[in-house]
Formats: structure tokens, C-alpha cells, sequence
């Protein structure tokens, strides 16, 4: 008796094709392939946040986003509101959004705050000790924790996300200034946030490793790192001051929106491919050595920016430009106050149950409770049930990675589900939508490029391809190297501090991707659609940021 | 005859001020004003409402209007009653002729009009100017029609009395019985002006005071070709320019592309489309666009109120002669200066995405 839930809410059915005239497939955050649990923490409770959140901010012509899961890919479209709802979200949108603008990097400090007392509790908690029913009732704390986190989340999205939308479409009209102007990404850079401050960290900890000259120790094999350094009077310095990094950073997984990856917290030995990196640039962290230059370099380009505009718009043109710098800092400093600490924190709960599940015998590994759902966790670990899920497990995870195998190259997962000439329109109406999705914008055999994309960071540069698909293949990125990957999410930040370009196949003008590299004066295209398939490892780049182009060269 | 001031039939702009609103009209003193200032108008002249009220004395009008008025209620309540006496009040004013000794002195300045410009028969417009002293009618004068392209001493004259005529609308009766105002009296005279019709070649409106942002440092100033109506009716997006209220110097100029046009042609105005090579060509040049400015400027400094004008450039004059501003009146509805946060929440809910490259 399923009561007719098959399929599950969350899987696009053929009334969701009918109903909305396009779906866009959208590897950020949802690829790789999700695992069951996680696919029930984000299609079944958090994608409602996205909802929640647009209604907090009522931005007037769009809900938000439905999210939804075709075959094991996430899917997005447009929610609609309905006409005669529209000058009621207007007019409240208009007094949200004027605190925004009054205030933006205060809106976006307001909703951290919010975050960082949401995480409070979790932090010093001992799960081994809990009972089971404790670990239970930390079961339903985790599903409170990330739909309230998501819904904070996307409050600041939503927020925030319209200002540099607007403002580069503005720029663009009074000055003639375009997104990929090197100018255009001097201007809206926002210089700090946590997660830099993270990356300085392990750049502070390589420097040290070569000051102390015990950086030998970390070309050791991850695991034995910690062990090496134990072994002198500055490896123990240096070990606590490790300690002293993980106690502030150390709760990120290897992997954004998944709990299947493991975390800094849990295993030092994970921090190493991320500080070895940094050995190999010297210690340097790229922004912080350049921050009051490119600050003082930002300030000046706007006034020389400013004076172009139109002397009636100059006032409100500058407060603009400050709003859409807030966005920068809401992207990446939303990452570390909320995202990367709910992950941390659910992935401990999970493998707390796991462990407790092999101990009964209700399952073999302890990584197999990410081929579960909650309900049956609550009931495994309440009932002490031997065998239980040994079959069940096996086969969700045949479905799983059938699933993960249609990601590079089948057409059974096509970039759009429905009509492709649906998607300008559905773009037109929601500001925040057109800065994380966009769309190649000239075709690439035209104009002698292997692929070209719809959003970027400005420059060019040549170098050598390295295809990568997923955090795993993290290790295979050097010094120097041309990236080329679905997508990035925050938690690939630190390769930014050592890659010369990157190409992806997602994102838009305000996806991470194109934040980060400008942060970190990298030429990127992105959007490319399929430039993972189109490009192998070992090819030669030229990648044009500012026309959007990536060339083979021979 | 040497009348004094209240037996002057006709009087030129140049000739009357704000004090002379009661023999001319608050809109012909206007025009006596803007003359004194310098402001370069449309000259012309008023036929004064001392001239109306004497048109009924003299012809035996006044007499027939009060006979068919005792045929009614003294206060009519149908509408079918108040367009019965529309239609003769109307009719009788308009059938009569002006009598001989206002004739001579209306064309005498006519032919002066004519003789100033150059042209004979020249163009006027020839429009009721609405007396102050009936403030009921004046705040009425809107109601009261203007004719356009009036040519020739005799269409001068016929207009002028379907001017006086266009008091006695079946509106403006009911009007007159609603505010316990007699349907007929000598009170209810019109002042009559007949003003050179600018040949324009461009024209347009202009505000001393942004309407939408309420910033005062600039004029503002939009335009087309031909006469304004295709501005005022929003038939086109005109040209618009911004000029510094300090320097009288143009600081940004939008010129857009008019594919239409307003011109006179015998049935009156017509639209018609602008020929393809002066669609994106400036409507005036910079020149002319200071010159409107700094008459504006000179308007509003002497009303010491924020403006609109209505401006139009001749084609048969030569800059700066050439530059006219044809009417200059308070701005009623205006925008209080908007901050910098509301002009942002302006467009973003009126923007659509999404972002061009």
C-alpha cells in the first residue's frame, strides 16, 4: 500500500512537463548524482526554502524556483505567480528592498548572524554518547536545521542577487560597459569574506610548514602527514596551529549540498591536497598580497566609472554599485556561515546512525546510510533491526550509480526538458535566475572556437586542459592548469588559488564560478553547455574571458 | 475717441500686463508679462472684453438673448433645455456681424501682424482668453475653443465671434446654473487673442523642474518636428534634452528615432510620417535648445514658481528670432525629488533580464 506516492513529489512527472513549458537541467549543486538521503534533504525539504525565502524578499514576477529530480539529475523552472498577486508582492518588495539597497552588506551581515545562531548549538556536541532516541530526536534537529538554514539562505539570495543584475544591465546602457569588461569586474569585487579568509589559513599553514622547513613532511601521503610532524618541535607547533585553523574552518565537507563526502573536521588528512597546493605557490595568497592595491585600484575605477554616468543618475548609480558588491559578499560568505556547517553537522548525525546500523548488523558499511531515507534511519536505529537494509541498500545503489553514468554523454539527461525557446522568457522574469544560469551567446563553429559560453571573467590566457567532473579528481589539478568541469561550488574555492583559467559548462554572470575567478583575476567562460565533453585533458586552451571564446591551439 | 484703459478695444501683447488681466485675460497678461521679460512669444493682440460687452449693447443681442432666456425656467434643469439655448445663443453670436467701429481697429492690427512678420494674411491662432474678474468663467476658460490657422481680416473676425460664442456651450450654461450664476450677462465677456502661429519647425514642451525626479538644477526639455501635439499626445518618443539651469548649457542630449510627425495642413493638423533621413537627426540644435532653456529660466525666475512651457522653432525666421515659447504655466503635479534608493526600486520592478552581454 504506497497510498499512490509513486512517483515521489519530487520526480518530474509528465504534469510537469505539461505544466511548465521548460526545464533546465542545472548541474550546480545537484551533480554529481545526489545520493537517496541527500536527494530527500534537498528536494524534499529544502527546495522549499528556495519558495520561502522569494516569498520573504516577494520579489513580484516569480515565486522562486521549483528544483525537481529527473532521473536522478536535478531539473529547475520558473514558479509563477499569478497576475492579480503581482501588485501585492510589488509593494511589499519595494519595502524590503529598500532596506536592502540602505543597507546591503548590513542585510547580508543581518542573515549571517541569523545562521551562525541557528548552527550555535551543534558545534561541541559528542554524538557516541548519545542514547538512541537522542540520535533520533538529532535526526529531526537535522531536518529543522537545514530547511530553516536553506530559507535563510535564500532570503539573502533573493535579496541580494537582483543588484548586480540590475546594475550590470544599467552600467552596460549609461556607459556601454559590458560583464566581461576587466573593468566590469574591478569594479563589483567585494574583496573579503570567511571563505577568503579560510583560504588564507591554509595558505598561512604552508607558509609556515616552508618558514619552519618541515614542508617535506606534507609530500608524505595524506594520512601520514599529521604522524611526520609529531615527530619534531615545530611539527607540533605546527600541528596546533592546524588545530587552531580546523576549530574555525574545519566544518566543510569535500563536497557543497551532499553528505557523502568527507570533512576537514572529522580527518586532518583531508586538509593536505588543499595546503600541499599552496606549497607549490610558496605560501602566497594571492588575494590578501594584492587586497589594498586592487581595494585602492576598485575605489578609483569607480569614480572614473561614476563620471560617465549621466550626472541625474550618479547618486543612486553608486548606491547601486555598492548593493552589487554586497551580493559578492553575500555569495561566498553565505557558503561558510550556513552551507558548509549544516553539511558538516548532518553528515556527523548520519554517520553517527550508520555506525550504530552496522553495529546491529542492519547494514554492512557505514557509508551505506546515504542510500537511505530518514524514515527508515529513525526506524533502523530505534529498532536494532539486523539485516535489514543489506538488500534494499544494494540495489538503490545499482539505481544510484545507473544514474550517476548518464551524467557525461547520455541523452536520456538532455540540457533542457520541454521547449529550449522558453528559457529566454522564463529568464526575463526573474533577475536572480539570469545570474546563475545563462546561455551560449553566438555559435562556436562560426566564429573557430571549440565552445563559448554565456558569462565569464575577463582576460586571456593559454594553458593546458584538465577535465575534471567531480570533487574526487580534485588531486589531479596543478600548478598552472586550465580547469574545465561541470560546475564549481564553494567548496572548490581553494583550486582558484592555483589554476591559471577555468572553463565549466553551467553557470551565469553571478554563479560561483564567475565570482571567484574575477575575485582572483582568472579568466573563465562559462555556460558552455558541454565544453567537459567537447574538451579532453591534455588540450591546448586559449581561453578569452572577455569574448567568451575557448579555442583549441596547436 | 480716446477711450482710457477700460475703452481700449484692441491691445497688443507688448501693451498689457498682469494688471490688465480683467480687460484682456489672465492668458493674454501672461503673454503682456512674458513680453515685458524679454521672452521671445508669438506677438499679437486682444481683442478686449470690453469689446464683448459692448457687442451686446450695440447689436441688439443682448435684448434677444433676455427674450428667449423668459421663455424658460429661470433655472433650467434638461439638458435638452440647456442645448436649446446653446443653439441660439450660439448661432445669433455667430450669424451677427462685429460692428463697424471695432472692425477698423481689429484689422488695423492684423494688418500690423502681417506687415511685423512679412506675410500677408499672415497665420494666427486665435483663441478666448478667459477674463478674471468672472473667476467662474475663468477657471471655465480651458472649456472655451482656440482656432488654429486663421487667415485674412474676414476668418479673423468670424473667429472671434465663435469665440464669444464659446461661452454659451450647453457645458459651460450648466455650469453657470449649478454656481447660481445668471445664464446671460455682461459679465460673461470674453476676451479674444489673436497671436502669430508659430510655422514650426520643431516644437515641443519643456519643464524648469524634473517631473518625475523633481530635480531643479535642470531644464528639461522634449521635442519633435512639426508642431508639439505628437509630444503631448506621447505620438512619439521625442528628442529630449537636459540643459544646466546655471550654465545654460545642454549636459545631455537623447536623441531618438521619430518616425512621426504632426503638421498643419488645411483640414487642420495631421499626422504624417518624419522622412527617414531626419528620423535620428536632432529635432533643434543645441543652440536653440539653450535659447528655450534661458527663457524658461527668465519664466520662472519671474513667477518665482517651477514651470511648464510649451516652445516651438519657426521655419521662417532666422535663430535666434526664430525661438518661441508659446505658452509658460505653474507645473501642478509634480514629484517631490525622489531618493536614490525609490529611483533604484523604479527599475527594479519595471526591468526585465536577462542581462546582455
Amino acid at each position: 500500500m504506497h497510498y499512490g506516492r509513486t512517483p515521489m513529489c519530487w520526480e518530474i512527472t509528465d504534469y510537469d512537463l505539461e505544466h511548465y513549458p521548460v526545464w533546465v537541467r542545472t548541474p550546480a549543486h545537484t551533480e554529481p548524482v545526489m545520493t537517496p538521503l541527500y536527494c530527500e534533504f534537498w528536494y524534499g525539504y529544502m527546495t522549499d526554502g528556495i519558495r520561502r525565502g522569494c516569498e520573504y524578499i516577494s520579489l513580484p514576477t516569480t515565486l522562486g524556483y521549483y528544483w525537481k529530480l529527473y532521473k536522478g539529475h536535478g531539473y529547475l523552472t520558473r514558479a509563477i505567480p499569478l497576475d492579480s498577486e503581482i501588485p501585492a508582492r510589488e509593494k511589499r518588495y519595494r519595502e524590503m528592498a529598500a532596506k536592502i539597497i540602505d543597507d546591503p552588506f548590513g542585510f547580508c551581515d543581518s542573515i549571517f548572524a541569523k545562521m551562525d545562531k541557528l548552527m550555535e548549538p551543534y558545534y561541541d556536541m559528542n554524538l557516541e554518547s548519545m542514547t538512541r532516541g537522542e540520535l533520533i530526536e538529532h535526526v529531526h534537529d537535522m531536518i529543522y536545521l537545514h530547511t530553516k538554514a536553506i530559507y535563510l539562505y535564500f532570503q539573502g539570495w533573493f535579496g541580494a542577487t537582483p543588484m548586480p543584475a540590475l546594475f550590470q544591465q544599467l552600467a552596460g546602457e549609461f556607459t556601454g560597459l559590458k560583464a566581461t569588461d576587466p573593468l566590469y569586474s574591478k569594479l563589483t569585487i567585494s574583496m573579503d569574506n570567511p571563505l577568503y579568509r579560510s583560504n588564507r589559513g591554509i595558505a598561512d599553514l604552508a607558509r609556515l610548514a616552508i618558514d619552519s622547513k618541515i614542508e617535506k613532511n606534507l609530500m608524505l601521503p595524506d594520512n601520514e602527514v599529521v604522524k611526520a610532524m609529531e615527530q619534531s618541535a615545530a611539527g607540533k607547533k605546527w600541528i596546533e596551529e592546524m588545530k587552531k585553523f580546523l576549530k574555525v574552518h574545519g566544518w566543510k565537507l569535500l563536497r557543497m549540498y551532499e553528505f557523502v563526502e568527507p570533512g576537514w573536521y572529522e580527518d586532518p588528512a583531508i586538509l593536505m591536497p588543499d595546503i600541499k597546493r599552496y606549497i607549490e605557490v610558496g605560501g602566497a595568497h594571492k588575494i590578501d598580497e594584492d587586497r589594498d592595491a586592487m581595494t585602492k585600484e576598485r575605489d578609483e575605477l569607480s569614480k572614473e566609472f561614476l563620471a560617465k554616468v549621466p550626472e541625474g543618475q550618479r547618486d543612486w548609480m553608486e548606491k547601486l554599485l555598492v548593493a552589487a558588491r554586497a551580493a559578492n559578499h553575500w555569495s561566498e560568505g553565505a557558503a561558510w556561515h550556513g552551507e558548509f556547517k549544516r553539511m558538516a553537522f548532518g553528515r556527523r548525525c548520519f554517520i553517527e546512525c550508520g555506525k550504530r546500523m552496522v553495529q546491529d548488523g542492519a547494514l554492512n558499511d557505514v557509508n551505506d546510510v546515504f542510500m537511505l531515507f530518514t524514515d527508515e534511519i529513525i526506524s533502523a536505529v530505534g529498532n536494532r533491526e539486523k539485516g535489514r537494509y543489506v538488500q534494499l541498500v544494494q540495489d538503490r545503489r545499482k539505481e544510484w550509480e545507473g544514474y550517476k553514468a548518464l551524467t557525461y554523454g547520455s541523452d536520456e539527461v538532455p540540457p533542457v526538458l520541454g521547449d529550449p525557446n522558453a528559457i529566454m522568457p522564463m529568464l526575463k522574469f526573474d533577475p536572480t535566475l539570469t545570474v546563475s544560469i545563462s546561455m551560449p551567446i553566438e555559435d562556436p563553429e562560426k566564429v573557430g572556437a571549440v565552445c563559448v559560453g554565456g558569462a565569464g571573467s575577463p582576460g586571456v590566457v593559454e594553458g593546458i586542459a584538465k577535465v575534471i567532473f567531480d570533487e574526487s579528481q580534485w588531486k589531479e589539478i596543478q600548478k598552472g592548469d586550465i580547469m574545465v568541469c561541470p560546475m564549481t561550488s564553494a567548496t572548490w574555492t581553494p583550486l582558484f588559488g592555483i589554476i591559471k583559467g577555468l572553463v565549466c559548462n553551467s553557470g551565469g554572470s553571478l554563479s560561483h564560478p564567475v565570482i571567484v575567478s574575477r575575485e582572483y583575476g582568472i579568466p573563465a567562460v562559462v555556460g558552455t553547455g558541454d565544453a567537459t565533453m567537447k574538451i579532453k585533458t591534455g588540450d591546448k586552451l586559449r581561453i578569452d574571458g572577455n569574448l567568451l571564446r575557448v579555442y583549441k591551439i596547436s | 475717441m480716446n477711450p482710457g484703459k477700460t475703452e481700449r478695444w484692441v491691445v497688443s501683447f507688448q501693451e498689457c500686463g498682469k494688471d490688465d488681466a480683467g480687460l484682456v485675460g489672465g492668458k493674454s497678461a501672461n503673454l503682456g508679462e512674458m513680453c515685458k521679460l524679454g521672452i521671445p512669444v508669438p506677438l499679437g493682440f486682444t481683442v478686449t472684453s470690453e469689446v464683448n460687452k459692448r457687442f451686446f449693447e450695440i447689436t441688439s443681442n443682448e435684448k434677444k438673448i433676455e427674450e428667449f432666456l423668459s421663455k424658460f425656467p429661470e433655472k433650467p434643469t434638461a439638458i435638452d433645455e440647456f442645448n436649446e439655448i446653446a443653439n441660439y445663443v450660439q448661432n445669433l453670436i455667430e450669424s451677427t456681424e462685429i460692428p463697424v467701429e471695432f472692425q477698423k481697429p481689429i484689422s488695423e492690427a492684423y494688418s500690423g501682424l502681417c506687415d511685423r512678420y512679412k506675410v500677408k494674411d499672415v497665420p494666427v491662432a486665435v483663441r478666448s482668453s478667459g477674463v478674471a474678474e468672472d473667476m467662474a468663467m475663468a477657471s471655465f476658460a480651458g472649456q472655451y475653443d482656440s482656432y488654429l490657422n486663421v487667415q485674412g481680416t474676414e476668418e479673423v473676425f468670424k473667429n472671434v465671434l465663435k469665440c464669444w460664442a464659446s461661452a454659451f456651450t450647453p457645458r459651460c450654461i450648466s455650469y453657470r446654473i449649478k454656481n447660481n450664476l445668471p445664464i446671460f450677462s455682461k459679465a460673461v465677456s470674453v476676451a479674444v487673442a489673436v497671436q502669430k502661429m508659430v510655422r514650426s519647425r520643431a516644437s515641443g514642451v519643456g519643464f524648469t523642474v524634473n517631473p518625475n525626479t523633481g530635480n531643479k538644477t535642470k531644464i528639461v526639455l522634449e521635442g519633435n518636428w512639426g508642431v508639439g501635439e505628437s509630444v503631448v499626445q506621447g505620438i512619439v518618443e521625442p528628442d529630449r534634452f537636459e540643459v544646466d539651469k546655471e550654465t545654460l548649457r545642454v549636459v545631455n542630449a537623447e536623441i531618438r528615432c521619430k518616425q512621426k510627425q504632426v503638421v498643419f495642413s488645411e483640414k487642420g493638423t495631421i499626422e504624417q510620417d518624419v522622412p527617414a533621413e531626419k528620423q535620428k537627426t536632432p529635432c533643434i540644435a543645441h543652440c536653440e535648445a539653450e535659447m528655450v532653456a534661458k527663457c524658461a529660466k527668465m519664466a520662472e525666475e519671474y513667477y518665482g514658481l517651477p514651470l511648464d512651457i510649451e516652445w516651438a522653432i519657426d521655419t521662417d525666421l532666422e535663430f535666434p528670432q526664430n525661438v518661441f515659447l508659446v505658452q509658460a504655466r505653474p507645473v501642478t503635479a509634480m514629484a517631490t525629488e525622489r531618493s536614490a534608493t525609490e529611483k533604484i526600486l523604479d527599475f527594479l520592478c519595471t526591468r526585465t533580464f536577462p542581462v546582455s552581454h
